[in-house]
């Protein structure tokens, strides 16, 4: 008997990053076991040559076969068990936004462009609805540093009045805190649940920091708040939501400290006054819209047994609830209603991750709900 | 309960004549069937629905490497077989009062 080691090692070890475990001992693990079984019988016949083609057809068709069938397979399943709802109201937002200031947006492509945003909004949607939050779970860190990256490559971007909130992704141009910030919910919560309360006040500091680089007070604040949230419904003590909360004032302060003020445009920071003074009825349309979007993702912490989902679900609605309120006190950009693809695609992308964790929570049959924060 | 799939049924026939197999012995007795490519996906979805059974084979394994997964079926599989058979061969009867 050969004394190699058996072929697949590298395979073995990748999949459980990329399917579910019970996928991993049900196909992956069988199919590399048959294999190892075929190579050993010949490597013990003295056939090493024929042994090493037959493990590099079998390790092939096992990467491009058989897990990517796990993958497709699992996410259909997703797609039907997600609780879609959320996304309702906010299509309709969109639709009646684009409908409202298709005559006050300067472009005349605003049509054409919001559709656009809304169509990778929910391309988007439909990809983080359909991951498992095992999935989140194990990549929230990560999905943390990401949303701090960003936030620092809006530091390199293009500036307008001296804020830098906007980078270049090729041809697009993102406001980077209102398109990831769903990530740095993730983070959060993935932190949180796994108690590393430090690095998650860390994360927060970091993240408001690069805020008030940005000179942006306006978004620190849900931010802060968002951050408060999530670790609570993650299960942090209450010291530690204090410690949120103080690191978020400081945080909050240092942005407002820095404040520029840009000159508002009526279809992008005037939406609600806009829309109030031109049609009170969409008006209040638009309002229903917004309170439905805030209230989906704590509808889906209150049925979620789940410290992780907990967390992101009440981040993503205080996140939500301070992006559609502060319009109402202060001249900033509404998602989904006013112009803009960041805040439209990063709104789509949070409700298509409360849709997932709402649908797996209905698949495992949770019960009564608990107490949020 | 869906009705069985063409590769579920060929892995039912071949598990009720034989009792119990590995993958790959499933591959190689399906004449052509069932494919590597496709058979542990068809496998592990058959175990998710109940209709066989996947166990490690006992002991240490004969060869280095991971341990085989031997299948067989389970009561509602083979229920859903006998049930697939008597379906088909009703549809393959003549109908009375026609050629």
């Amino acid at each position: 008997m050969s004394e190699r080691r058996p072929p697949g090692r590298w395979l073995a070890r990748l999949a459980p990053w990329l399917v579910d475990a019970r996928d991993v001992e049900r196909a992956v693990e069988p199919a590399l076991a048959d294999l190892h079984f075929e190579w050993a019988a010949l490597e013990a016949e003295g056939r090493g040559r024929e042994a090493q083609r037959l493990a590099r057809a079998a390790l092939f068709r096992i990467a491009l076969v058989v897990l990517p069938a796990l993958v497709v397979r699992r996410r259909a399943e997703r797609l039907l068990e997600a609780r879609w709802a959320p996304l309702v109201p906010a299509l309709a937002a969109a639709a009646l936004g684009t409908w409202a200031f298709r005559d006050a947006a300067p472009s005349p492509a605003y049509v054409t462009l919001q559709l656009a945003y809304v169509g990778a909004g929910l391309v988007l949607a439909l990809v983080a609805g359909t991951t498992s939050a095992g999935g989140w779970r194990r990549f929230g860190p990560a999905w943390g540093l990401s949303a701090l990256g960003a936030l620092a490559l809006a530091l390199s971007g293009e500036g307008a009045g001296g804020a830098r909130r906007w980078a270049l992704l090729g041809p697009l141009r993102v406001q980077t805190s209102l398109l990831f910030w769903p990530l740095f919910v993730v983070g959060l919560a993935a932190l949180g649940e796994r108690g590393r309360y430090g690095r998650a006040l860390g994360l927060l500091a970091a993240a408001l920091l690069l805020l008030a680089a940005q000179r942006d007070p306006a978004t620190a604040l849900p931010w802060a708040l968002a951050a408060w949230a999530t670790l609570r419904a993650a299960g942090a003590p209450g010291r530690v939501g204090l410690g949120a909360i103080g690191v978020g004032a400081i945080g909050v302060g240092l942005s407002f400290a820095s404040a520029v003020a840009l000159a508002p445009l009526p279809h992008v920071e005037g939406v609600w006054g806009l829309l109030a003074r031109q049609n009170p009825p969409g008006a209040l349309a638009a309002l229903a819209c917004s309170a439905a979007i805030v209230a989906a993702p704590f509808a889906a912490a209150r049925r979620s047994p789940d410290r992780f989902a907990r967390g992101v679900a009440c981040g993503l609605g205080a996140l939500s609830a301070g992006l559609f309120l502060r319009p109402l006190v202060a001249a900033e950009p509404v998602p989904l209603l006013g112009y803009g693809g960041s805040g439209a695609i990063g709104v789509l992308l949070g409700l298509g991750l409360v849709a997932g964790l709402g649908g797996e929570t209905r698949s495992r049959g949770y019960g009564p709900p608990g107490r949020l924060l | 309960m869906r009705p069985l799939s063409g590769k579920e049924c060929c892995v039912l026939e071949l598990l009720a004549e034989r009792g119990e197999l590995y993958g790959l012995e499933l591959v190689g007795a399906s004449g052509g069937a069932l494919k590597r490519g496709t058979v542990y996906v068809t496998l592990a979805r058959m175990e998710e629905k109940g209709l066989v059974r996947g166990a490690l084979e006992q002991g240490a394994a004969p060869h280095p490497g991971l341990p085989r997964r031997l299948y067989r079926p389970t009561a509602l599989g083979l229920r859903l077989l006998d049930a697939h058979r008597a379906f088909a061969s009703a549809l393959a009867a003549p109908i009375k009062g026609r050629a």
